[in-house]
């Protein structure tokens, strides 16, 4: 549940940007941070695991201003793709308000993309809360990719792999470019502070 | 006013909020009315950055160079020959920094050299990962070169002091680039001898030691945040 604090009339947002190793999580932040610092004039910290360590995630805080008089602040983290680090994977979906699934839409990613959402579904349960309840969007990543012949995930075959169940929105995009990054940021802030409303209802 | 159309008008709030601040059009238009701020992919970036150098050398330009090598090490830390090629841009804006219009005609040439290699190693699906080993070789053999030229002409000039180039050349600058550059320099001379697996181990484990003094540094800064 997101953070409000009454006092000082102000409402914080946790979004996970969560996903395979090595789809794009990170570009995504990336892409907005170089994008936008000079509007969002926050600092994006990179904490890179190595060795045994565990610790390994991006964060990058944005305040997106006042919303019916309560000043909204988005932190936006990713988690580390790799099968190994899921103690981190757990650690940072702690307490999140809303996901992005960034897939990845190489050919050869398709199992991987599948094992890791069913990943976030498991993680969610050990929080007691619902890969079907929580505010969540897709990404399907690297679209780009295929100017250069690489063989690519169908956007339907993708919906059907991920998101057949679920039914949420999906953006095809390229982090690398910045192609649908930003809408895919929209809408997952749009549907969390949604969620976060009726909650407080 | 009813809830409904309360509820209306807090998401229109945030609909206008998020255009605004997230509105791509509007930021380019910014960029290009703005002095010399940049909102680039960070590649395209580095390009222009060593089209200025060709041009002029100034600290502010070295200084945004140097920043740019140092946020690309980021983004690419998991690729080793990437890092590497990022480290000898490094080392050469860091000299060419130091002695501006008096460094070595030949590091210009180089620069450009080793970023047009970076480049390719650097594009997606472009050449192989062997392929991007031989360039880094390459380099790595060019750049051992271009010290020894330099170390020649300074010892032909006892004069001239060059105190600052061997200070940078031993990876003694005293600005912030200077643990990762320094350890690409030292590095760099012995791996131009002959690359190894070894050789390439150790400037990891120099990398892994410098993120994990950065690690510390930030989980202190964390806890310090996290205090009421």
């Amino acid at each position: 549940m997101a953070f409000v604090n009454l006092k000082k009339k102000e409402v914080q947002v946790k979004i996970v940007y969560y996903g395979p190793g090595r789809g794009g999580k990170t570009t995504n932040l990336e892409y907005i941070y170089t994008k936008f610092n000079e509007r969002i004039q926050t600092e994006m910290v990179t904490v890179k695991t190595h060795g045994d360590r565990t610790l390994f995630f991006d964060f990058l805080p944005i305040d997106i201003g006042k919303i019916n008089g309560y000043t909204a602040k988005m932190q936006l983290y990713t988690v580390p793709g790799q099968v190994k680090y899921n103690a981190t994977r757990r650690l940072v979906l702690r307490g999140a308000d809303g996901i992005v699934f960034v897939a990845d839409s190489m050919a050869v990613r398709r199992e991987k993309n599948i094992l890791s959402l069913k990943n976030l579904h498991e993680n969610l349960k050990n929080y007691k809360k619902s890969i079907f309840t929580i505010p969540l969007v897709f990404q399907y990543n690297k679209v780009d990719l295929a100017e250069q012949g690489i063989p690519l995930l169908p956007f339907a075959t993708m919906e059907k792999d991920l998101n057949s169940q679920l039914k949420r929105p999906a953006f095809e995009a390229s982090a690398v470019t910045g192609s649908n990054v930003v809408p895919t940021l929209k809408k997952i802030i749009t549907m969390t502070m949604a969620s976060i409303k009726d909650e407080l209802k | 006013m009813s809830n409904d159309s309360q509820e209306k008008k807090v998401d229109s709030e945030l609909e206008n909020r998020l255009d605004s601040l997230f509105d791509e059009d509007g930021l380019e238009e910014e960029v290009s009315e703005g002095a010399g701020s940049s909102s680039k992919d960070p590649l395209d970036e580095l390009k222009s950055l060593v089209m200025s150098i060709e041009w002029e050398i100034t600290d502010d330009i070295m200084e945004r160079f140097l920043d740019q090598v140092d946020s690309l090490k980021t983004r690419f830390g998991e690729d080793r020959i990437i890092v590497m090629f990022l480290q000898l841009l490094g080392s050469l804006g860091l000299y060419v920094k130091t002695n501006k219009g008096k460094a070595h005609p030949s590091s210009f040439k180089l620069l450009n050299s080793v970023y047009e290699s970076f480049e390719k190693a650097v594009s997606p699906g472009k050449i192989s990962p062997s392929e991007k080993k031989k360039l880094l070789y390459i380099e790595l053999n060019k750049y051992k070169e271009l010290k020894e030229q330099i170390e020649s002409v300074r010892e032909h000039e006892p004069a001239r002091s060059s105190a600052v180039t061997a200070e940078v050349l031993k990876g003694k600058d005293t600005k912030k680039h200077s643990s990762g550059e320094a350890n690409a320099m030292v590095a760099s001379s012995q791996i131009s001898g002959g690359i190894t697996q070894a050789y390439f181990d150790e400037v990891v484990e120099n990398l892994k030691n410098a993120i994990l003094g950065e690690l510390v540094g930030i989980r202190k800064e964390l806890k310090r945040i996290a205090k009421p």
